[in-house]
């Protein structure tokens, strides 16, 4: 079987699921080390650009990609007539496990696919949850926060964590003025950028005056692109660094009560 | 007699205009806010959620909402002046377009980082370079055909060079930016984009109504106007360093908000009459009073993430300009 993916979230499961034989070719998102932590995984193997022309002469079996990139190159190889499987974003745990369903028996692994969630659902069972009554916020540059009914909304509970935004009702991910977080007051601020990053609107909004004399001692958490970009067991990974940070603000209030 | 009692009248009605919709921008957002206790806790000087969100998010706004316009509405007046042009305005002709340029440059470089400065300071050299090269082209009496023209060149010049610079930064949030570059927010602004940007601009404005006197006699000719004593040079070169200043240091914080310097002379001029000195503070006002109810507005319609500033403003004055174009049409072919 030769399976080509050409989604960064695809790439992911098919690395993880795949016989690395079956694997002809994955985008060049999956190989940096930066945006996935399944590079390793994806060495050696070729890497495309989600062209159609990159496609075509790989003659694959299967091609795998997401709902929301590459339409046009979709839509060719479909009128090409070669099979592919579109999976959407995921927006709950179960859409996760779902999603590993899919992949692990189009590529005749379907036993993989249920030891894979299972390690995924053992390592959520293990989660030690105890910290009750903080409350997080999900917030996105350029003002949007993660709001009911998104994936980051269900990780958060499973972290214990009460989303704060979700109170406003934003759909999954909505817009979120900078006056709402200074009025909401999140005990943990979630954030995918760094403070020193390279320049950008996004940086610069979290370095706004308001932010910093509301959050005195606030715990703040990057997350790592490469735990929630896509939905896959790394999500496990971004739940435990949320609990992690969950424990560090149990620990500090605990010590300064006492 | 009506024409000296009008403009006096209208400056009136400007001034509380720009009270209200500045009172409006501190009330109006997405944060449940009682206004009058946050005003209470401000002067009590206690720092609480609401006296935060009225000092340092809704009140930069507001005071962003009126320079910024200020600029634009003052800038439009002064270009239709010199040029003796109605269609001259900072935003079409690419004034705005390469002002931004210049703040994107100093800002995703990281020179504005380290110098804060660099920021306004990109936006006016852009600026600059722009009037400047469109002085040049167009002439003093612009033909409205070279002018559009020209102007077309420079804005999309601008906006490539500016997709190119957001694409070379390494920030992935860069090129989405670009949004907030062309069509412009006072979203999330602070204090501090204030004090950075307001120095540069009342230069501008110093400038600019400085050349109230030369604009005036330059309705009457050139010839009749040095005749009255009035150096030429000097005024246009107040007109183009005034918009400079006036144009750069608010796109620098602002992104490019379009239209505002077209639809404000305009709807003053019949006003005053062929008076473009008269014209240029009533401008000021009016375009304060513009972009703080822009702003107010984009904030009150319910569209899921806010409106950019610039869409609001183009919906009124793109067709406004077409209005015009359509009018001078036998003058233009």
């Amino acid at each position: 079987m030769r399976i080509v993916s050409i989604n960064l979230c695809t790439d992911e499961l098919l690395l993880q699921l795949a016989d690395r034989e079956q694997i002809k070719s994955v985008t060049w998102l999956v190989k940096d080390p930066d945006i996935s932590w399944d590079a390793p995984l994806a060495r050696g193997i070729d890497a495309n650009y989600g062209l159609v022309e990159e496609v075509v002469p790989l003659e694959p079996d299967l091609v795998l990609t997401g709902t929301m990139s590459t339409r046009s190159a979709v839509a060719m190889l479909k009128r090409l007539k070669l099979p592919v499987i579109e999976l959407p974003p995921p927006f709950s745990l179960d859409d996760v496990r779902a999603q590993i369903r899919i992949v692990a028996d189009a590529v005749g692994h379907s036993a993989r696919g249920t030891a894979l969630i299972a390690q995924m659902n053992k390592r959520l069972s293990n989660l030690n949850v105890s910290t009750a009554g903080l409350a997080a916020l999900l917030y996105r540059p350029n003002g949007g926060a993660a709001g009911v009914g998104s994936l980051a909304d269900e990780m958060m509970s499973a972290a214990g964590l009460e989303n704060r935004a979700a109170k406003w009702s934003l759909d999954h991910y909505g817009h979120y003025p900078l006056e709402l977080l200074v009025l909401d007051k999140p005990d943990i601020l979630i954030l995918n950028n760094q403070y020193d990053s390279p320049p950008s609107v996004a940086n610069e909004i979290l370095n706004h005056p308001a932010l910093n004399k509301t959050f005195e001692p606030f715990e703040t958490v990057i997350m790592p692109p490469q735990a929630w970009s896509c939905g896959t067991p790394h999500v496990v990974d971004a739940i435990e660094i949320l609990l992690d940070a969950a424990n560090r603000v149990a620990r500090r209030r605990g010590n300064t009560s006492t | 007699m009506t024409t000296q009692t009008r403009p006096a009248l209208l400056v009136g009605v400007l001034v509380v205009l720009i009270i209200i919709f500045f009172a409006i921008s501190l009330v109006v957002g997405r944060a449940p806010l009682n206004v009058a206790d946050a005003i209470s806790s401000v002067l009590a000087g206690e720092v609480n959620v609401g006296s935060l969100v009225l000092l340092e998010l809704r009140l930069p706004r507001a005071i962003l909402g009126f320079i910024v316009g200020a600029s634009l509405g003052l800038s439009g007046a002064a270009m239709q002046g010199m040029l003796r042009n109605p269609l001259a305005e900072p935003g079409i002709v690419g004034v705005s377009g390469c002002a931004a340029l210049g703040a994107v440059i100093a800002f995703y470089s990281g020179l504005s980082a380290v110098f804060p400065l660099a920021l306004p300071i990109g936006g006016i050299a852009g600026a600059f370079v722009a009037v400047l090269l469109l002085y040049v082209m167009a002439g003093s009496r612009a033909s409205t055909l070279t002018l559009i023209l020209a102007g077309v060149a420079i804005n999309a010049f601008a906006g490539a060079l500016t997709a190119l610079a957001l694409n070379l930064s390494s920030n992935p949030y860069a090129v989405f930016e670009i949004v907030f570059w062309q069509m412009g927010s006072l979203a999330d602004r602070s204090l501090d984009h204030v004090t950075l940007s307001l120095p540069l601009m009342l230069v501008g404005w110093g400038l600019l109504l400085a050349s109230a006197r030369g604009l005036e006699a330059l309705t009457l000719g050139e010839e009749t106007a040095a005749s009255l004593g009035i150096n030429l040079a000097t005024t246009r070169g107040l007109v183009i360093v005034g918009t400079a200043f006036a144009v750069g240091g608010s796109v620098a914080v602002s992104g490019v908000i379009g239209f505002v310097g077209l639809v404000v002379p305009h709807l003053l001029r019949p006003f005053v009459g062929h008076h473009p000195g008269k014209l240029l503070y009533l401008s000021m006002l009016g375009g304060g009073v513009l972009v703080l109810a822009a702003d107010a507005a984009v904030r009150l319609i319910p569209t899921g993430a806010e409106l950019k500033l610039g869409v609001l403003t183009a919906t009124i004055g793109a067709p406004f300009f077409l209005l015009l174009v359509h009018r001078m049409r036998r003058d233009i072919t």
